[in-house]
Protein backbone atom coordinates (compact mmCIF):
# COMPACT_ATOMS: atom_id res chain seq x y z
CA UNK A 1 0.00 0.00 0.00
CA UNK A 2 2.58 2.30 0.70
CA UNK A 3 4.32 2.71 -2.46
CA UNK A 4 0.59 3.43 -3.98
CA UNK A 5 0.88 5.91 -1.97
CA UNK A 6 4.07 7.72 -2.71
CA UNK A 7 3.79 7.25 -7.00
CA UNK A 8 0.42 8.29 -7.20
CA UNK A 9 0.99 11.51 -5.31
CA UNK A 10 4.47 12.41 -6.98
CA UNK A 11 2.43 11.49 -10.43
CA UNK A 12 -0.77 13.93 -9.51
CA UNK A 13 1.99 16.54 -8.51
CA UNK A 14 3.45 15.91 -11.55
CA UNK A 15 0.85 16.38 -13.87
CA UNK A 16 -0.62 19.56 -12.63
CA UNK A 17 2.97 21.26 -12.88
CA UNK A 18 4.69 21.34 -9.54
CA UNK A 19 8.38 21.34 -9.42
CA UNK A 20 10.02 18.06 -9.59
CA UNK A 21 11.32 18.78 -6.43
CA UNK A 22 8.20 19.49 -5.09
CA UNK A 23 7.02 16.63 -5.89
CA UNK A 24 9.22 14.66 -4.71
CA UNK A 25 9.60 15.96 -1.66
CA UNK A 26 6.14 16.09 -0.68
CA UNK A 27 5.16 12.63 -1.84
CA UNK A 28 8.23 11.22 0.26
CA UNK A 29 7.24 13.39 3.06
CA UNK A 30 3.68 12.55 3.02
CA UNK A 31 4.60 8.60 2.95
CA UNK A 32 7.52 8.94 5.66
CA UNK A 33 4.47 10.41 8.18
CA UNK A 34 1.79 8.23 7.17
CA UNK A 35 3.36 5.18 8.01
CA UNK A 36 5.50 6.34 10.24
CA UNK A 37 8.64 5.36 8.84
CA UNK A 38 11.21 7.75 10.81
CA UNK A 39 10.21 11.14 10.33
CA UNK A 40 11.69 12.77 12.85
CA UNK A 41 15.17 12.22 11.03
CA UNK A 42 13.80 14.61 8.13
CA UNK A 43 15.38 17.43 9.03
CA UNK A 44 18.75 16.21 9.44
CA UNK A 45 18.44 13.98 6.40
CA UNK A 46 17.61 17.15 4.09
CA UNK A 47 21.00 18.68 5.20
CA UNK A 48 23.00 15.31 5.55
CA UNK A 49 21.97 14.78 2.03
CA UNK A 50 23.54 18.18 0.75
CA UNK A 51 26.13 17.92 2.36
CA UNK A 52 28.53 15.71 0.80
CA UNK A 53 32.31 16.52 -0.43
CA UNK A 54 31.89 14.74 -4.05
CA UNK A 55 28.09 16.94 -4.31
CA UNK A 56 30.20 19.78 -3.74
CA UNK A 57 31.60 19.81 -7.54
CA UNK A 58 28.38 20.29 -8.99
CA UNK A 59 28.26 24.25 -7.60
CA UNK A 60 32.18 24.98 -8.44
CA UNK A 61 31.22 22.99 -11.83
CA UNK A 62 28.58 25.51 -12.38
CA UNK A 63 30.32 28.69 -11.16
CA UNK A 64 33.15 28.11 -13.44
CA UNK A 65 30.41 27.39 -16.55
CA UNK A 66 29.32 30.99 -15.32
CA UNK A 67 32.40 32.88 -15.43
CA UNK A 68 33.29 31.68 -18.64
CA UNK A 69 30.09 32.43 -20.30
CA UNK A 70 30.21 35.53 -19.03
CA UNK A 71 33.56 36.01 -20.24
CA UNK A 72 32.56 35.31 -23.55
CA UNK A 73 34.59 32.33 -23.92
CA UNK A 74 31.97 30.61 -26.22
CA UNK A 75 31.93 33.07 -29.02
CA UNK A 76 36.19 33.03 -29.25
CA UNK A 77 35.61 29.00 -29.43
CA UNK A 78 33.12 29.15 -32.43
CA UNK A 79 35.04 31.90 -34.30
CA UNK A 80 38.38 29.30 -33.97
CA UNK A 81 36.20 26.67 -35.22
CA UNK A 82 34.31 28.38 -37.48
CA UNK A 83 38.14 29.44 -39.33
CA UNK A 84 39.02 25.48 -39.27
CA UNK A 85 36.06 23.92 -40.50
CA UNK A 86 33.54 26.41 -41.42
CA UNK A 87 34.43 25.96 -45.14
CA UNK A 88 33.55 22.56 -45.22
CA UNK A 89 30.18 21.40 -46.67
CA UNK A 90 27.52 22.07 -44.00
CA UNK A 91 30.30 24.17 -42.22
CA UNK A 92 29.05 26.11 -39.79
CA UNK A 93 26.40 22.96 -38.48
CA UNK A 94 29.81 21.26 -37.99
CA UNK A 95 31.22 24.27 -36.04
CA UNK A 96 27.82 23.91 -33.77
CA UNK A 97 28.45 20.70 -33.15
CA UNK A 98 32.15 20.84 -31.99
CA UNK A 99 31.34 24.28 -30.52
CA UNK A 100 28.85 22.60 -28.10
CA UNK A 101 30.91 19.56 -27.33
CA UNK A 102 34.01 21.51 -26.01
CA UNK A 103 31.30 23.87 -23.95
CA UNK A 104 29.74 20.64 -22.83
CA UNK A 105 34.00 20.12 -21.10
CA UNK A 106 33.22 23.30 -19.83
CA UNK A 107 30.10 23.09 -18.80
CA UNK A 108 28.00 20.23 -18.30
CA UNK A 109 24.48 20.99 -18.64
CA UNK A 110 22.45 19.84 -21.49
CA UNK A 111 20.32 23.15 -21.27
CA UNK A 112 22.89 25.58 -20.33
CA UNK A 113 24.77 24.59 -23.05
CA UNK A 114 22.08 24.54 -25.80
CA UNK A 115 21.61 28.35 -24.57
CA UNK A 116 25.14 29.34 -25.02
CA UNK A 117 25.90 27.86 -28.09
CA UNK A 118 22.36 28.68 -29.82
CA UNK A 119 22.91 32.48 -29.04
CA UNK A 120 26.35 32.73 -31.13
CA UNK A 121 25.57 30.68 -33.70
CA UNK A 122 21.80 30.40 -34.82
CA UNK A 123 22.22 33.73 -36.47
CA UNK A 124 24.91 33.07 -38.87
CA UNK A 125 23.50 30.19 -39.15
CA UNK A 126 20.31 31.34 -40.32
CA UNK A 127 21.87 33.83 -42.52
CA UNK A 128 23.68 31.56 -44.40
CA UNK A 129 20.65 29.74 -45.33
CA UNK A 130 20.24 27.11 -42.87
CA UNK A 131 16.68 26.02 -41.93
CA UNK A 132 15.89 27.11 -39.11
CA UNK A 133 14.29 23.72 -37.59
CA UNK A 134 17.53 22.01 -38.60
CA UNK A 135 20.12 24.33 -36.55
CA UNK A 136 18.04 24.21 -33.67
CA UNK A 137 17.94 20.28 -33.65
CA UNK A 138 21.58 20.30 -34.56
CA UNK A 139 22.69 22.40 -31.58
CA UNK A 140 19.92 20.58 -29.13
CA UNK A 141 21.33 17.33 -29.65
CA UNK A 142 24.59 18.38 -30.21
CA UNK A 143 23.96 19.53 -26.30
CA UNK A 144 23.20 16.39 -25.44
CA UNK A 145 26.71 15.30 -25.70
CA UNK A 146 27.57 17.91 -22.90
CA UNK A 147 26.20 15.08 -20.56
CA UNK A 148 28.45 12.12 -21.59
CA UNK A 149 31.59 14.58 -22.06
CA UNK A 150 32.67 15.26 -18.58
CA UNK A 151 33.30 17.09 -16.49
CA UNK A 152 28.84 16.12 -16.28
CA UNK A 153 27.20 16.74 -13.31
CA UNK A 154 24.76 13.18 -14.64
CA UNK A 155 27.98 11.52 -13.93
CA UNK A 156 28.87 13.30 -10.16
CA UNK A 157 25.35 12.19 -9.23
CA UNK A 158 25.45 8.89 -10.56
CA UNK A 159 28.59 8.38 -8.66
CA UNK A 160 27.49 9.25 -5.41
CA UNK A 161 24.23 6.67 -5.75
CA UNK A 162 26.22 4.23 -7.13
CA UNK A 163 29.43 4.83 -4.97
CA UNK A 164 31.61 4.45 -8.26
CA UNK A 165 34.62 6.76 -8.37
CA UNK A 166 33.27 10.04 -10.52
CA UNK A 167 37.07 10.45 -11.49
CA UNK A 168 36.64 7.03 -12.90
CA UNK A 169 33.37 7.80 -14.99
CA UNK A 170 34.59 11.29 -16.09
CA UNK A 171 37.37 9.79 -17.69
CA UNK A 172 35.26 6.98 -18.76
CA UNK A 173 32.77 9.19 -20.87
CA UNK A 174 35.64 10.48 -22.81
CA UNK A 175 35.88 8.07 -25.83
CA UNK A 176 31.98 7.54 -26.24
CA UNK A 177 31.46 11.18 -26.06
CA UNK A 178 33.97 12.00 -29.01
CA UNK A 179 32.31 8.66 -30.87
CA UNK A 180 28.89 10.12 -30.27
CA UNK A 181 30.21 13.95 -31.37
CA UNK A 182 31.59 12.37 -34.88
CA UNK A 183 28.03 10.57 -35.26
CA UNK A 184 26.42 14.03 -35.06
CA UNK A 185 28.99 15.61 -36.78
CA UNK A 186 28.41 12.84 -39.81
CA UNK A 187 25.15 13.86 -39.58
CA UNK A 188 24.97 17.25 -39.95
CA UNK A 189 27.28 16.49 -42.89
CA UNK A 190 25.14 14.58 -44.54
CA UNK A 191 22.24 16.13 -44.49
CA UNK A 192 23.88 19.53 -45.61
CA UNK A 193 25.13 17.62 -48.15
CA UNK A 194 22.02 16.62 -49.75
CA UNK A 195 20.27 20.30 -49.02
CA UNK A 196 23.29 21.87 -50.79
CA UNK A 197 24.02 24.11 -46.62
CA UNK A 198 27.59 25.50 -48.19
CA UNK A 199 30.59 26.19 -46.56
CA UNK A 200 31.55 29.57 -45.75
CA UNK A 201 33.41 31.31 -48.87
CA UNK A 202 35.92 32.75 -47.31
CA UNK A 203 38.77 31.16 -46.44
CA UNK A 204 40.38 31.75 -42.92
CA UNK A 205 44.45 32.38 -43.61
CA UNK A 206 47.01 30.48 -41.68
CA UNK A 207 48.06 33.90 -39.83
CA UNK A 208 44.34 34.41 -38.83
CA UNK A 209 43.96 30.99 -37.52
CA UNK A 210 46.90 31.19 -35.26
CA UNK A 211 45.46 34.47 -34.05
CA UNK A 212 41.78 32.78 -33.59
CA UNK A 213 43.81 30.10 -31.64
CA UNK A 214 46.09 32.45 -29.32
CA UNK A 215 42.74 34.11 -28.46
CA UNK A 216 40.97 30.97 -27.84
CA UNK A 217 44.20 28.92 -25.78
CA UNK A 218 43.01 29.91 -22.43
CA UNK A 219 39.39 28.81 -22.77
CA UNK A 220 40.66 25.59 -24.74
CA UNK A 221 42.94 25.10 -21.82
CA UNK A 222 40.48 25.01 -19.22
CA UNK A 223 38.78 21.14 -19.88
CA UNK A 224 42.68 19.98 -20.28
CA UNK A 225 43.82 21.55 -16.97
CA UNK A 226 40.51 20.09 -15.23
CA UNK A 227 40.72 16.96 -16.68
CA UNK A 228 44.23 16.45 -16.80
CA UNK A 229 44.15 17.04 -13.35
CA UNK A 230 41.58 14.03 -12.23
CA UNK A 231 43.06 11.90 -15.17
CA UNK A 232 46.96 12.16 -13.42
CA UNK A 233 45.51 11.22 -10.25
CA UNK A 234 46.23 14.63 -9.19
CA UNK A 235 42.54 15.76 -8.45
CA UNK A 236 39.38 14.49 -6.80
CA UNK A 237 36.88 16.02 -9.27
CA UNK A 238 35.75 18.73 -6.27
CA UNK A 239 39.20 19.81 -6.04
CA UNK A 240 39.04 19.72 -10.11
CA UNK A 241 36.01 21.97 -10.24
CA UNK A 242 37.27 24.39 -7.37
CA UNK A 243 40.99 24.65 -9.53
CA UNK A 244 38.40 25.01 -12.81
CA UNK A 245 36.42 28.05 -10.97
CA UNK A 246 39.41 29.79 -10.07
CA UNK A 247 41.16 29.04 -13.72
CA UNK A 248 38.33 30.37 -15.04
CA UNK A 249 38.16 33.54 -13.13
CA UNK A 250 41.94 34.14 -13.98
CA UNK A 251 40.88 33.58 -17.44
CA UNK A 252 38.17 36.35 -17.14
CA UNK A 253 40.21 38.58 -15.63
CA UNK A 254 43.13 38.82 -16.68
CA UNK A 255 43.35 37.39 -20.58
CA UNK A 256 39.86 39.00 -21.52
CA UNK A 257 39.22 41.56 -19.00
CA UNK A 258 35.78 41.23 -18.93
CA UNK A 259 34.82 41.06 -15.49
CA UNK A 260 33.71 43.85 -12.91
CA UNK A 261 33.22 43.21 -9.00
CA UNK A 262 29.46 43.78 -9.81
CA UNK A 263 29.22 41.16 -12.62
CA UNK A 264 31.04 38.65 -10.60
CA UNK A 265 28.54 39.26 -7.46
CA UNK A 266 25.44 38.31 -10.21
CA UNK A 267 28.00 35.65 -11.82
CA UNK A 268 27.93 34.29 -8.38
CA UNK A 269 24.02 34.14 -7.35
CA UNK A 270 23.25 32.73 -11.24
CA UNK A 271 25.75 30.24 -10.27
CA UNK A 272 24.19 29.42 -6.33
CA UNK A 273 21.01 29.70 -8.02
CA UNK A 274 21.50 27.44 -10.84
CA UNK A 275 23.25 24.61 -8.30
CA UNK A 276 20.27 24.89 -6.04
CA UNK A 277 17.26 24.00 -8.55
CA UNK A 278 20.00 20.94 -9.04
CA UNK A 279 20.53 20.06 -5.29
CA UNK A 280 16.68 21.12 -5.03
CA UNK A 281 16.20 18.33 -7.01
CA UNK A 282 18.82 15.90 -5.44
CA UNK A 283 17.86 16.09 -1.65
CA UNK A 284 14.41 15.78 -2.39
CA UNK A 285 15.16 12.31 -4.65
CA UNK A 286 16.99 11.39 -1.65
CA UNK A 287 14.67 11.63 0.96
CA UNK A 288 11.97 10.03 -1.91
CA UNK A 289 14.63 6.97 -2.49
CA UNK A 290 15.09 6.91 1.26
CA UNK A 291 11.17 5.89 1.62
CA UNK A 292 10.23 4.43 -1.47
CA UNK A 293 13.54 1.76 -0.29
CA UNK A 294 11.75 1.26 2.97
CA UNK A 295 8.38 0.58 1.47
CA UNK A 296 10.11 -2.24 -0.37
CA UNK A 297 9.02 -0.81 -3.92
CA UNK A 298 12.66 -0.66 -5.13
CA UNK A 299 13.20 -4.18 -4.33
CA UNK A 300 9.70 -5.57 -6.07
CA UNK A 301 10.75 -3.43 -9.01
CA UNK A 302 14.46 -4.76 -9.14
CA UNK A 303 13.02 -8.42 -8.41
CA UNK A 304 10.48 -7.79 -11.70
CA UNK A 305 13.51 -6.33 -13.63
CA UNK A 306 15.58 -9.15 -13.32
CA UNK A 307 12.35 -11.57 -13.78
CA UNK A 308 11.47 -10.61 -17.23
CA UNK A 309 15.48 -10.44 -18.37
CA UNK A 310 16.50 -13.75 -19.33
CA UNK A 311 20.45 -12.05 -19.73
CA UNK A 312 22.32 -8.93 -19.39
CA UNK A 313 21.61 -7.42 -22.80
CA UNK A 314 17.93 -7.53 -23.25
CA UNK A 315 17.78 -6.03 -19.17
CA UNK A 316 20.06 -3.33 -20.69
CA UNK A 317 17.85 -2.72 -23.53
CA UNK A 318 14.94 -3.27 -21.47
CA UNK A 319 15.89 -0.33 -19.03
CA UNK A 320 17.37 2.06 -22.21
CA UNK A 321 13.38 1.44 -23.37
CA UNK A 322 12.42 3.13 -20.24
CA UNK A 323 15.08 5.52 -20.34
CA UNK A 324 14.06 6.92 -23.55
CA UNK A 325 10.07 7.26 -22.09
CA UNK A 326 11.14 8.57 -18.94
CA UNK A 327 13.67 10.77 -20.54
CA UNK A 328 11.00 12.33 -22.52
CA UNK A 329 9.12 14.28 -19.00
CA UNK A 330 12.00 14.34 -16.41
CA UNK A 331 14.99 16.18 -16.20
CA UNK A 332 18.42 13.29 -16.37
CA UNK A 333 18.60 13.73 -12.35
CA UNK A 334 15.59 12.71 -11.18
CA UNK A 335 15.56 9.92 -13.37
CA UNK A 336 18.63 8.69 -11.94
CA UNK A 337 17.80 9.24 -8.63
CA UNK A 338 14.49 7.36 -9.59
CA UNK A 339 15.83 4.54 -11.40
CA UNK A 340 19.55 3.95 -10.40
CA UNK A 341 18.75 2.53 -6.96
CA UNK A 342 16.46 -0.19 -8.75
CA UNK A 343 19.19 -1.09 -10.64
CA UNK A 344 22.01 -1.39 -8.03
CA UNK A 345 20.66 -4.88 -7.64
CA UNK A 346 19.91 -5.55 -11.02
CA UNK A 347 23.90 -4.51 -12.07
CA UNK A 348 25.04 -7.13 -9.67
CA UNK A 349 22.86 -9.63 -10.45
CA UNK A 350 23.81 -9.74 -14.02
CA UNK A 351 27.66 -9.05 -13.34
CA UNK A 352 27.81 -5.40 -15.13
CA UNK A 353 30.58 -3.15 -14.59
CA UNK A 354 28.97 0.23 -13.02
CA UNK A 355 31.62 2.35 -14.50
CA UNK A 356 30.36 1.02 -18.14
CA UNK A 357 26.86 0.70 -17.26
CA UNK A 358 27.13 4.40 -15.78
CA UNK A 359 28.63 5.47 -19.65
CA UNK A 360 25.64 3.53 -21.13
CA UNK A 361 23.14 4.60 -18.74
CA UNK A 362 24.12 8.47 -19.26
CA UNK A 363 24.30 8.21 -22.50
CA UNK A 364 20.47 6.86 -23.08
CA UNK A 365 19.73 9.76 -20.77
CA UNK A 366 20.98 12.08 -23.32
CA UNK A 367 18.94 11.04 -25.87
CA UNK A 368 15.88 11.15 -24.02
CA UNK A 369 16.91 14.56 -23.14
CA UNK A 370 16.40 15.64 -26.82
CA UNK A 371 14.19 13.18 -28.00
CA UNK A 372 10.69 14.02 -29.54
CA UNK A 373 7.71 14.50 -28.64
CA UNK A 374 8.92 16.64 -24.82
CA UNK A 375 13.18 17.41 -24.60
CA UNK A 376 14.59 19.47 -21.84
CA UNK A 377 16.93 20.72 -24.99
CA UNK A 378 14.20 20.61 -27.77
CA UNK A 379 11.97 23.41 -25.79
CA UNK A 380 15.25 25.35 -25.15
CA UNK A 381 16.41 25.30 -29.26
CA UNK A 382 13.46 26.09 -30.49
CA UNK A 383 12.54 29.25 -28.28
CA UNK A 384 16.07 30.43 -29.15
CA UNK A 385 15.11 29.34 -33.07
CA UNK A 386 11.59 31.07 -32.76
CA UNK A 387 9.92 28.18 -34.03
CA UNK A 388 7.77 25.05 -33.37
CA UNK A 389 9.29 22.47 -31.29
CA UNK A 390 7.35 20.56 -33.94
CA UNK A 391 9.28 21.08 -36.65
CA UNK A 392 12.28 20.58 -34.56
CA UNK A 393 11.45 17.10 -33.18
CA UNK A 394 11.14 16.25 -36.95
CA UNK A 395 14.55 17.46 -37.47
CA UNK A 396 15.93 15.95 -34.56
CA UNK A 397 14.88 12.13 -35.64
CA UNK A 398 18.07 11.46 -38.07
CA UNK A 399 20.15 13.17 -35.22
CA UNK A 400 18.89 10.49 -32.68
CA UNK A 401 19.03 7.55 -34.81
CA UNK A 402 22.65 8.14 -35.10
CA UNK A 403 22.33 8.48 -31.17
CA UNK A 404 20.96 4.95 -30.98
CA UNK A 405 23.69 3.54 -33.24
CA UNK A 406 26.54 4.64 -31.36
CA UNK A 407 24.41 3.65 -27.98
CA UNK A 408 24.50 -0.02 -29.57
CA UNK A 409 28.14 -0.05 -29.91
CA UNK A 410 28.89 1.54 -26.58
CA UNK A 411 26.81 -1.38 -25.26
CA UNK A 412 28.29 -3.86 -27.46
CA UNK A 413 31.97 -2.63 -26.77
CA UNK A 414 32.34 -2.10 -22.67
CA UNK A 415 36.40 -1.66 -23.75
CA UNK A 416 35.16 1.90 -25.30
CA UNK A 417 34.32 3.15 -22.45
CA UNK A 418 36.51 0.97 -19.67
CA UNK A 419 39.82 1.34 -21.43
CA UNK A 420 41.08 5.09 -20.49
CA UNK A 421 39.82 4.73 -17.13
CA UNK A 422 41.76 1.37 -16.32
CA UNK A 423 44.87 2.42 -18.32
CA UNK A 424 44.76 5.35 -16.29
CA UNK A 425 44.87 3.78 -13.15
CA UNK A 426 41.64 5.09 -11.85
CA UNK A 427 39.56 1.83 -11.80
CA UNK A 428 40.37 -1.75 -11.58
CA UNK A 429 37.11 -3.41 -12.78
CA UNK B 1 11.31 44.86 -2.12
CA UNK B 2 12.89 43.77 0.69
CA UNK B 3 16.33 45.52 1.96
CA UNK B 4 19.06 46.10 -0.08
CA UNK B 5 22.60 46.88 0.58
CA UNK B 6 24.79 48.78 -2.02
CA UNK B 7 21.79 48.09 -4.80
CA UNK B 8 22.07 44.35 -3.91
CA UNK B 9 19.08 42.19 -1.84
CA UNK B 10 20.40 40.63 1.26
CA UNK B 11 19.21 36.81 -0.18
CA UNK B 12 22.09 37.50 -3.21
CA UNK B 13 24.30 39.05 -1.37
CA UNK B 14 24.32 35.76 0.97
CA UNK B 15 24.23 33.37 -1.13
CA UNK B 16 27.31 35.06 -3.18
CA UNK B 17 29.09 35.10 0.18
CA UNK B 18 28.67 31.72 0.79
CA UNK B 19 29.31 30.41 -2.70
CA UNK B 20 32.49 32.82 -2.56
CA UNK B 21 33.87 31.59 0.79
CA UNK B 22 33.34 27.96 -0.15
CA UNK B 23 35.18 28.33 -3.43
CA UNK B 24 37.88 30.13 -1.20
CA UNK B 25 38.14 27.43 1.07
CA UNK B 26 38.39 24.72 -0.72
CA UNK B 27 40.83 26.35 -3.25
CA UNK B 28 43.24 27.15 -0.58
CA UNK B 29 42.80 23.34 0.68
CA UNK B 30 44.16 22.45 -2.58
CA UNK B 31 46.74 24.96 -2.76
CA UNK B 32 47.91 23.85 0.46
CA UNK B 33 48.15 20.07 -0.53
CA UNK B 34 49.59 20.17 -3.12
CA UNK B 35 51.99 22.95 -3.09
CA UNK B 36 52.39 23.19 0.90
CA UNK B 37 52.04 19.98 1.49
CA UNK B 38 50.16 20.75 4.18
CA UNK B 39 46.88 19.60 4.73
CA UNK B 40 43.60 21.44 6.69
CA UNK B 41 40.89 18.97 5.36
CA UNK B 42 39.27 19.82 8.57
CA UNK B 43 37.52 23.19 6.51
CA UNK B 44 35.61 20.21 4.28
CA UNK B 45 33.09 20.34 6.73
CA UNK B 46 33.10 24.37 6.83
CA UNK B 47 32.41 23.79 3.24
CA UNK B 48 29.85 21.30 2.84
CA UNK B 49 27.82 22.62 5.97
CA UNK B 50 27.66 26.42 3.49
CA UNK B 51 27.09 24.21 0.86
CA UNK B 52 23.83 23.32 2.85
CA UNK B 53 22.73 26.89 4.32
CA UNK B 54 23.86 28.35 0.30
CA UNK B 55 21.40 26.01 -1.32
CA UNK B 56 18.50 26.77 1.02
CA UNK B 57 18.53 30.53 0.54
CA UNK B 58 19.08 29.19 -3.55
CA UNK B 59 16.05 27.44 -4.03
CA UNK B 60 14.17 30.07 -2.17
CA UNK B 61 15.92 32.61 -5.01
CA UNK B 62 14.91 29.89 -7.71
CA UNK B 63 11.37 30.22 -6.86
CA UNK B 64 11.04 33.08 -6.90
CA UNK B 65 12.44 33.46 -10.38
CA UNK B 66 10.09 30.52 -11.32
CA UNK B 67 13.15 28.60 -12.27
CA UNK B 68 12.36 24.94 -10.72
CA UNK B 69 12.18 22.30 -13.18
CA UNK B 70 8.80 20.45 -13.67
CA UNK B 71 7.12 19.04 -16.57
CA UNK B 72 4.57 21.91 -18.47
CA UNK B 73 3.00 19.78 -21.03
CA UNK B 74 -0.01 19.02 -19.36
CA UNK B 75 -0.39 22.33 -17.28
CA UNK B 76 -0.41 24.01 -20.59
CA UNK B 77 -3.62 22.91 -21.43
CA UNK B 78 -5.44 23.30 -18.07
CA UNK B 79 -8.34 26.41 -18.26
CA UNK B 80 -6.98 29.58 -16.42
CA UNK B 81 -9.30 28.65 -13.34
CA UNK B 82 -7.29 25.44 -13.12
CA UNK B 83 -4.19 26.94 -13.43
CA UNK B 84 -4.43 29.17 -10.87
CA UNK B 85 -5.85 26.28 -8.41
CA UNK B 86 -2.85 23.87 -9.40
CA UNK B 87 -0.33 26.65 -8.31
CA UNK B 88 -2.22 27.42 -5.37
CA UNK B 89 -2.29 23.60 -4.17
CA UNK B 90 1.59 23.14 -4.84
CA UNK B 91 2.60 26.02 -3.87
CA UNK B 92 0.79 26.00 -0.47
CA UNK B 93 2.19 21.95 -0.62
CA UNK B 94 5.92 22.79 -0.86
CA UNK B 95 5.34 25.75 1.98
CA UNK B 96 3.72 22.53 4.25
CA UNK B 97 6.58 20.99 3.25
CA UNK B 98 9.77 22.82 4.28
CA UNK B 99 7.59 23.93 7.61
CA UNK B 100 7.69 19.98 7.85
CA UNK B 101 11.04 20.19 8.01
CA UNK B 102 11.87 22.84 10.10
CA UNK B 103 9.38 21.38 12.62
CA UNK B 104 11.66 18.43 12.52
CA UNK B 105 14.57 20.23 12.14
CA UNK B 106 14.08 22.47 15.30
CA UNK B 107 13.09 19.31 17.79
CA UNK B 108 16.46 17.51 16.64
CA UNK B 109 18.11 21.29 17.33
CA UNK B 110 16.53 21.19 21.13
CA UNK B 111 17.59 17.79 21.30
CA UNK B 112 21.17 18.60 20.26
CA UNK B 113 21.83 21.59 22.93
CA UNK B 114 20.08 19.66 26.01
CA UNK B 115 20.55 16.06 25.45
CA UNK B 116 23.30 14.71 23.03
CA UNK B 117 25.34 17.65 22.69
CA UNK B 118 26.96 15.89 19.95
CA UNK B 119 30.47 17.93 18.05
CA UNK B 120 31.17 17.80 14.41
CA UNK B 121 33.88 15.15 13.36
CA UNK B 122 36.89 16.86 12.67
CA UNK B 123 36.29 20.61 14.09
CA UNK B 124 34.42 20.02 17.41
CA UNK B 125 32.02 22.62 16.35
CA UNK B 126 28.46 21.86 18.58
CA UNK B 127 26.15 20.07 15.32
CA UNK B 128 23.30 22.01 16.65
CA UNK B 129 24.96 25.04 14.84
CA UNK B 130 25.50 23.69 11.49
CA UNK B 131 21.94 22.60 11.69
CA UNK B 132 20.32 26.05 12.58
CA UNK B 133 20.92 26.98 9.27
CA UNK B 134 17.62 25.42 7.71
CA UNK B 135 15.25 26.70 10.30
CA UNK B 136 16.83 30.30 10.02
CA UNK B 137 17.79 30.81 5.90
CA UNK B 138 14.10 29.12 5.38
CA UNK B 139 12.69 32.45 5.39
CA UNK B 140 14.06 33.00 2.40
CA UNK B 141 12.52 29.77 0.59
CA UNK B 142 9.53 30.82 2.09
CA UNK B 143 9.67 34.36 0.76
CA UNK B 144 10.12 32.75 -2.15
CA UNK B 145 7.47 30.22 -2.83
CA UNK B 146 4.88 33.39 -2.14
CA UNK B 147 6.70 35.61 -4.75
CA UNK B 148 6.20 32.66 -7.35
CA UNK B 149 2.65 32.37 -6.37
CA UNK B 150 2.19 35.72 -6.74
CA UNK B 151 3.64 35.95 -10.00
CA UNK B 152 2.02 32.86 -11.62
CA UNK B 153 -1.66 34.21 -10.10
CA UNK B 154 -1.19 37.67 -11.58
CA UNK B 155 -0.14 36.29 -14.89
CA UNK B 156 -3.17 33.73 -15.54
CA UNK B 157 -5.35 36.87 -14.58
CA UNK B 158 -3.69 38.91 -17.14
CA UNK B 159 -4.78 35.99 -19.98
CA UNK B 160 -8.42 36.14 -18.98
CA UNK B 161 -8.24 39.89 -19.45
Amino acid sequence: MEFVLILALFFVLMFIGAPIGTSLGVSATATIIYFDLGAEMLGVNFASGIASFPLLAIPFFVLAGVILQRAGLAATIAEFFELLVGRMTGGLSIVAVLTCMFWGALSGSGPATTAAVGMILLTPMLRNGYGRAFSGATIANASDLSIIIPPSIAFIIYGNITSVSVGALFVAGIIPGIITGLGTILVAWYISHRRGYKGLKQRGSIRELARAFKKSIWAVMAPVVVLGGIYTGIFTPTEAAVVAVFYSLFVAALVYRSLTWRDLIHILVDAAVTSSVIMFIVVFAGIFTWAASVTGVIDALADLIIRVSPNAVVMILLVNILLFALGMILDAISICYLLMPILIPVLGNFNIDPVYYGVIFISALAIGQATPPVGVNLFTAANLAGCEVDDIAKEAIPFVLMDLVVLVILTLLPALSLYLPVWAGLYTP
Amino acid sequence: MGIKIMGIRLDHWLVAILLALMAVIAFLNVLSRYIFHFSFAATEEITINLFVWMTIIGIGIAFERGGHLGMVTFFNRFSPRFKKAAVLLYSLLAAVLFLVLNWFMIQAIADEITLFQAKSASLGIPVWIYYAGLPLLSVFVFQGIFRDAKNRLSDNRDEEV
